[in-house]
């Protein structure tokens, strides 16, 4: 009896309060195998979006895959993972292209890039971009015939808050927001906010109340970086902070430990427009490239690796409104932007 | 020996358990599908439509687990569109279970609302000890259920089989409700698809798909590669048909590490009737006993114990053979059995509060309980 509870090390499915115990799964297998039988079929899902599948380095390493979206070079992939110097390689070629960042959204989570090159295939879009929960979803991989992943609609496309904290109890009405608390080693603490003041303005905009404010800070990622003007003991200061996680704020250790069993996950998980979730597995650097229905069809592009259950893809429709949109514009959403290129004339689409 | 020993009056405390906390009695007539004739009872009741056939032979074959076939792209279509079909009708079935602020997944598997989870998620709520319970009351045994339509519904916890993980679990607001059948068997490398609420119920996501394999079928567990993660537990993995075939509960770190409690365990061995009673028994999987190191003596009035075992944490705190104890953590304890039954709801490194008797003496200490050497 004891060697055998010895020998099982799985952990129960924890509850928001739940239990957490260890016992082994002596089956397991290595990795999430493909299913042998569905291959083939597969293979010919994948075979021509997969040509429209570049893969993305940064300093040398696989940062993400992308997909092409003009014929003359231009291709979209994972804002995020974008890193150092950046190269773009082609699924018929054997070495990477230097890429040139154009313009980002943080919104979408989007970049697009720029390499030097004509007439390449283009990743063709399904016009039916809200796939039902249960609709086969193929990766394309950069090199195999194989996909890279299967999976299937697991919940239907929708909105996916961002969740950005501040670390603070509000205190106040309507009319004006104050910090009641500062949760230790969050980013007001860091910031070095403190109980007792009144937030006045946050990024230039005037705050009139503790609703508002919340929604402002929600509206956030973690990572942003945010201005507060303050008002402490009659004066008022500027402090900067750096926005955490809901997930910090909450300790959900628990939760955090499950979801990265069985991976890791992308560091931008939420905070999209639309998203449609998936039960794919994939890896943080397999994100960004195209993910197919059943006719081969891209009804978006993956953007985020989550958790153990679940990944991302940005619907099709809103990849092309982004892309579309940072190719006339080539302005960016943020305040931390990235190196913009003028565009070279002659290249409108 | 002192196995042996506990062995026995643990037995003893089974039916003394069953006695003290019978929880109202549920003569119900409307029980799942294998309490009666199985397929057509439960077909012909249910509110379930059986998924539509599949028209491909090769398909058929793959989906019960043959892995020698090769399905081509209109296989590939008709699998989806049959996926597609079947998780609108399970999910109607499938319930969103809230004990106290944790939440956990369920399947209703009859018409008056029988649940089934894991006994992990039906155990959240509960006070620590089965000896807290008053007799008849449903103290921590209330949940919430939140209907794949939005409704909320009111029920109670039954009967657990916890080394196991199941748990029972039943809709006490009157209705009819529409329930999954079960399936009889499970075949290695057929498809299923698992449901449930992971990280919790969210009002703006509803019920997760993940569809996947059984990759491995022993009588602990079913493993797929249907992904599971923290509130998922006690949801159902259906097979092809739409019959419950598993319930989520546990998980390793590899993402092909999905345990689900088989189906069968529900029914096994008069399991059923003992859950429904409300009986609580067994030890979750992976948890650990606690071990205090005393011998009871058999047939004697009152906790008297007969034996400390040298090194135990009784021994460590001076706990003699002649004691009698009259109460732990100010609990009464009236005999043997009833101390085997609170320490074995103990977990290692808990400390009680222990008062005995010894002669003429009245002692109190406490006692930091280890783990079963």
């Amino acid at each position: 009896m004891k060697s055998r509870f010895a020998v099982m090390r799985s952990m129960l499915l924890p509850l928001v309060a739940g239990l957490l115990l260890t016992c082994s799964a002596a089956m397991a297998q290595k990795e999430r195998a493909l299913p042998g039988p569905l291959l083939n079929a597969f293979r010919e899902v994948i075979s021509v979006p997969a040509k429209s599948t570049v893969q993305i380095f940064g300093d040398g390493y696989r940062t993400s895959l992308g997909a092409i979206v003009r014929p003359d070079g231009y291709i979209v992939t994972k804002a995020s993972e974008l890193k150092g110097k950046v190269e773009c390689q082609l699924p018929s070629e054997s070495q990477p292209r230097e890429a040139k960042v154009v313009a980002r959204d943080q919104t979408t989570d989007l970049a697009v890039l720029k390499i030097d090159a004509q007439n390449l295939p283009v990743v063709s879009w399904s016009s039916e971009d809200s796939p039902t929960v249960g609709s086969w979803l193929a990766t394309p991989g950069p090199v195999s015939k194989d996909p890279l992943s299967l999976g299937v609609v697991s919940v239907a496309a929708r909105k996916l808050p961002p969740n950005g904290a501040l670390g603070v109890r509000l205190g106040g009405d309507d009319t004006f927001a104050r910090i009641d608390a500062v949760v230790p080693g969050m980013a007001a603490e860091k910031a070095g906010l403190r109980r007792g003041d009144i937030i006045r303005k946050m990024d230039g905009e005037d705050i009139k109340g503790t609703p508002q404010l919340q929604q402002a800070i929600r509206d956030h990622h973690p990572g942003d970086r945010v201005t507060f003007v303050v008002e402490r003991d009659g004066r008022l200061q500027t402090l900067e902070a750096t926005l955490g996680s809901l997930g910090e704020l909450m300790h959900d250790e628990r939760s955090d430990f499950q979801n990265s069993l069985g991976g890791k996950l992308s560091e931008r998980r939420t905070g999209f427009p639309l998203a449609i979730q998936h039960d794919s597995f994939l890896r943080p650097n397999e994100c960004g490239g195209p993910v197919v229905d059943v006719d081969g069809k891209a009804v978006g592009l993956n953007i985020a690796r989550a958790g153990r259950v679940e990944s991302y893809a940005l619907p099709a429709s809103v990849v092309r409104e982004t892309v579309d949109r940072l190719l006339k514009t080539e302005l960016t959403s943020t305040p931390a932007a990235d190196t913009i290129s003028n565009r070279r004339t002659g290249q409108e689409r | 020996m002192r196995r042996q020993c506990l062995e026995k009056s643990r037995r003893a405390a089974f039916v003394v358990l069953f006695g003290l906390i019978a929880l109202t009695a549920l003569f119900t007539l409307a029980a799942p599908a294998w309490a009666k004739d199985a397929t057509d009872a439960a077909s012909a009741s249910s509110a379930l439509a059986v998924s539509k056939s599949i028209s491909s032979q090769n398909l058929r074959s793959l989906l019960d687990g043959a892995t020698q076939v090769s399905v081509g792209v209109s296989d590939l279509r008709e699998m989806q569109s049959h996926v597609r079909n079947l998780v609108e009708q399970v999910k109607k079935c499938t319930v969103g279970v809230q004990v106290g602020p944790a939440w956990g997944s369920g399947v209703i598997i009859s018409k008056d609302g029988y649940v089934l989870t894991a006994a992990h998620v039906a155990d959240a709520g509960r006070s620590r000890r089965l000896m807290d319970v008053e007799e008849g009351s449903e103290e921590g045994g209330l949940a919430h259920f939140k209907l794949a339509d939005g409704r909320e519904v009111k029920g109670k916890r039954l009967g657990l089989f916890r080394t196991q993980d199941a748990g029972l679990m039943k809709i006490t607001d009157p209705g009819e409700y529409p329930f999954a059948p079960l399936a009889k068997d499970v075949n290695l490398n057929q498809w299923c698809i698992a449901l449930g609420h992971p990280g919790g119920y969210q009002a703006d996501r509803g019920l997760v798909l993940r569809l996947g394999r059984v990759l491995h079928v022993d009588d602990k567990a079913i493993t797929t590669d249907c992904t599971l993660v923290g509130g998922d537990s006690g949801g159902p993995l259906f097979d092809m048909n739409g019959r419950v075939i598993g319930i989520n509960s546990r998980i390793s770190e590899n993402l092909t590490a999905n345990m689900h409690v088989p189906v069968s365990t529900y029914n096994d061995g008069g399991n059923w009737e003992r859950m429904v009673k409300g009986d609580v028994w067994g030890r979750l999987p992976g948890q650990e006993p606690a071990w205090l190191g005393v011998r009871g003596e058999k047939d004697s009035k009152g906790a008297r114990i007969a034996a400390v075992t040298p090194g135990s944490p009784a021994e460590k705190e001076g706990v003699r053979p002649g004691d009698v104890i009259l109460a732990l953590d100010g609990k009464p304890i009236g005999d043997f059995p009833a101390l085997a039954r609170f320490i074995e709801e103990c977990r290692p490194n808990e400390s009680v509060k222990v008062e005995l008797r010894r002669g003429a003496q009245n002692l109190e200490f406490h006692v930091r309980l280890g783990k079963q050497p």
